[in-house]
């Protein structure tokens, strides 16, 4: 482990975030479905900080990210043969991040892990703070995620889309292959159970009991 | 007046808390591309790769697919069924000496053995899939709706619900564990369970014993998937499930926008083979198990089970009857025949199966207490293939009920079959219990040991992540 660390440390600086624009990213693309491994690398570099911040948004903040985002691209690399640049890569991206983020949170709901506790999102919370205030963002952190794990993956998917991205509901159709109608049922139902689920659990106010 | 939930002022947290450590560090992203670099030479070549070479030839292209447009139609009267799956397809390549465990849809799962070649079209229902060369040993589940179909360059072979093996070489031969397969050739022959054809032969011929032993391989693989009570999901994409030891796992694609090969899911049910193996092989937990919840069951099931009011009939007949039932989904029929079976034909050979095949069905449905003590008579009764199974059966629902018993179930089952192909599944389960009890301290002897025996399983790196200071 520490050896590969080492080794990491020697690549550290290499596939740095690079600016992406659209056409960039076609010509890339193209390269890539061509089998140039170097051209993938590229698009990797270019997107990999936004999918990765994506999935972490939809899924939270959990073990597995590193190797969601590696699923993303996985899935980007399968989708180029087919990818004819009806839309741009970072839409083929997005929706591919909210499928894999969909696919997790189905496969963690099945078999549900450990919740976040609070040790670890006390860890994740700027040290700028107080170690009480940590401990209170760090508890509210923890029932956010609760709750937010409770909702069914595609209403979660679609409301955080919605929420947290500030996506309209016809993107959000877009996204994840659905009637822009029908998204905004998903987001409205959502939202109906995450405020009800936040406002038993105290979050932004007194705990309700019922 | 209605004040828009959008602007829910709680969901202020929601969106703090949705932004929490998104930010993706140097190391994590050249670990990523490390990953995804060797994953990515693992994958196998596309069949429309090098689209852009292919159009500068599009020609040439236009004129051979005319010919090869009225070859194929004339090939097509003429022969057997040749075609390959349309739809979208996928192709996966297995090197010689290796084999790959692939979920095919939630009804079929194949074991390819190298060097062996599988073309599979969408896996939404029906599957098709080709097998150009190479062998495989497959379960199809008909209980779950669908229809499994595979085509080689010599025939084509319907499953209808069954362990079997499917060899293409000069010929294309077709070996049947379990259950009924029809292989359409110059002629059209049904196999039943011990049957085994070659398309170049003019006789039936027993199962070559290697080819027994792959089904047996790949029937215990489902047969610990098949334990797994799972909710079906709303779609059912292909998954490869296990890579060559070899090479770096493959993993997933999404499902709803591009559903190709994905990582480990949990294996539908199968109907275990009349001769599975004594030496099973596990199947691959895609996510870290949580310390369950026990669950709550329906009232305990009487047993021996009720005698279900069903026509009398040979036992056989029965149990075709409860594969049909299950072929149509009415698994409550099913498993009032093979109640049926088992108190009307305690001497049958396939008590065993009648049996194993209700404490799944009970299993499946959290039945817990029904399963157990379904179990209990298999376990009781005379020397049977299906007792190991069984008993990792037993042990998985001593697990999901947290009972106190599970530990000394899964060592006892290490004890008697160490070297099983199912041993890493029952050691990850000693490590989910280990960790239930005491945490990570308490796992840590077992998780050293998953380390050795599997350490590139998904659920070995999962509990490393978990417990840190476990050895790795």
């Amino acid at each position: 482990m520490r050896a590969w660390l080492l080794v990491m440390g020697a690549l550290a600086g290499g596939p740095r975030p690079v600016p992406s624009s659209a056409a960039d990213d076609d010509a890339l693309a193209a390269r890539a479905r061509a089998g140039d491994r170097a051209a993938f690398e590229q698009l990797y570099r270019r997107h990999a900080d936004v999918v990765y911040a994506r999935l972490s948004r939809l899924v939270g903040p959990v073990a597995e990210r590193d190797d969601l985002t590696q699923e993303v691209f996985l899935g980007l690399h399968r989708a180029l043969p087919r990818f004819r640049g009806d839309a741009t890569v970072t839409t083929l991206l997005y929706r591919i991040t909210a499928n894999v983020a969909f696919d997790h949170l189905r496969r963690r709901r099945r078999r549900p892990s450990q919740p976040l506790d609070e040790a670890t999102l006390a860890g994740l919370i700027s040290h700028d703070a107080g170690p009480d205030e940590r401990a209170r963002r760090a508890q509210e952190l923890a029932r956010v995620f609760a709750c937010l794990d409770r909702i069914k993956p595609a209403k979660r998917v679609a409301l955080l889309l919605r929420v947290v991205e500030g996506l309209s509901f016809a993107e959000i159709g877009a996204i994840v292959d659905a009637a822009p109608e029908a998204a905004k049922k998903r987001v409205q139902h959502g939202l109906r159970e995450l405020t009800a689920l936040l406002a038993r659990a105290g979050v932004g106010g007194e705990e309700v009991r019922p | 007046m209605t004040r828009d939930p959008e602007r829910d002022p709680r969901l202020d947290a929601v969106r703090a808390a949705a932004g929490t450590d998104d930010r993706l560090d140097d190391v994590s992203r050249a670990r990523i591309w490390s990953g995804l670099d060797r994953a990515l030479d693992a994958e196998p070549r596309r069949p429309n790769a090098g689209g852009a070479r292919r159009r500068r030839r599009a020609g040439w292209v236009a004129a051979t697919a005319l010919c090869a447009t009225a070859a194929g139609v004339a090939l097509w009267l003429t022969t057997a069924d040749r075609a390959r799956p349309r739809g979208p397809v996928q192709v996966l390549d297995v090197p010689a000496g290796a084999s790959v465990h692939a979920q095919l849809g939630p009804a079929a799962a194949v074991t390819l053995y190298g060097a062996a070649r599988l073309v599979v079209a969408d896996g939404r229902g029906d599957v098709d899939v080709a097998l150009d060369r190479g062998a495989l040993a497959g379960d199809y589940d008909h209980a779950r709706g669908g229809r499994l179909r595979i085509r080689t360059p010599h025939a084509t072979v319907e499953i209808v619900g069954t362990v079997f093996a499917v060899e293409v070489g000069t010929a294309t031969c077709v070996s049947v564990a379990h259950g009924l397969v029809e292989v359409r050739a110059r002629v059209r022959r049904r196999l039943a369970a011990g049957a085994s054809w070659c398309t170049d032969a003019p006789a039936l011929r027993p199962i070559p014993p290697v080819i027994e032993a792959r089904m047996a391989e790949h029937a215990g693989r489902a047969i610990v998937a098949a334990a797994e009570p799972v909710a079906s999901p709303p779609v059912a994409p292909l998954s490869a499930v296990e890579p060559p030891l070899d090479e770096p796992p493959l993993e997933a694609a999404p499902s709803l926008g591009e559903p190709l090969l994905q990582p480990a899911r949990p294996v539908a049910a199968v109907t275990p083979g009349r001769r599975p193996a004594p030496e099973l092989e596990p199947e691959p937990e895609p996510e870290l198990a949580p310390p369950p919840e026990p669950a709550p069951e329906p009232p305990p099931e009487p047993v021996p089970p009720r005698k279900p009011a069903v026509a009398a009939g040979p036992d056989a007949e029965l149990y075709a009857a409860a594969e049909a039932a299950l072929r149509n989904g009415d698994t409550e029929q099913a498993d009032a025949l093979l109640a049926h079976l088992v108190v009307d034909h305690p001497g049958s050979d396939l008590l065993d199966e009648a049996l194993f095949e209700r404490a799944r069905l009970a299993y499946r449905a959290r039945r817990w207490t029904a399963a157990g003590a379904i179990l209990d008579q298999l376990l009781d009764g005379p020397p049977s293939p299906l007792r190991a199974p069984a008993r990792l059966l037993a042990c998985r629902i001593a697990v999901q009920t947290r009972d106190r018993d599970a530990a000394a179930c899964l060592d006892q089952l290490r004890r008697d079959h160490p070297t099983a192909a199912f041993a890493t599944e029952v050691l990850e389960l000693r490590v989910q219990v280990a960790f239930d009890r005491g945490g990570c301290k308490a796992a840590a002897p077992f998780l050293t040991e998953l380390v050795a025996a599997a350490p590139r399983r998904t659920l070995t790196t999962q509990w490393q992540r978990r417990c840190q200071e476990a050895p790795r």
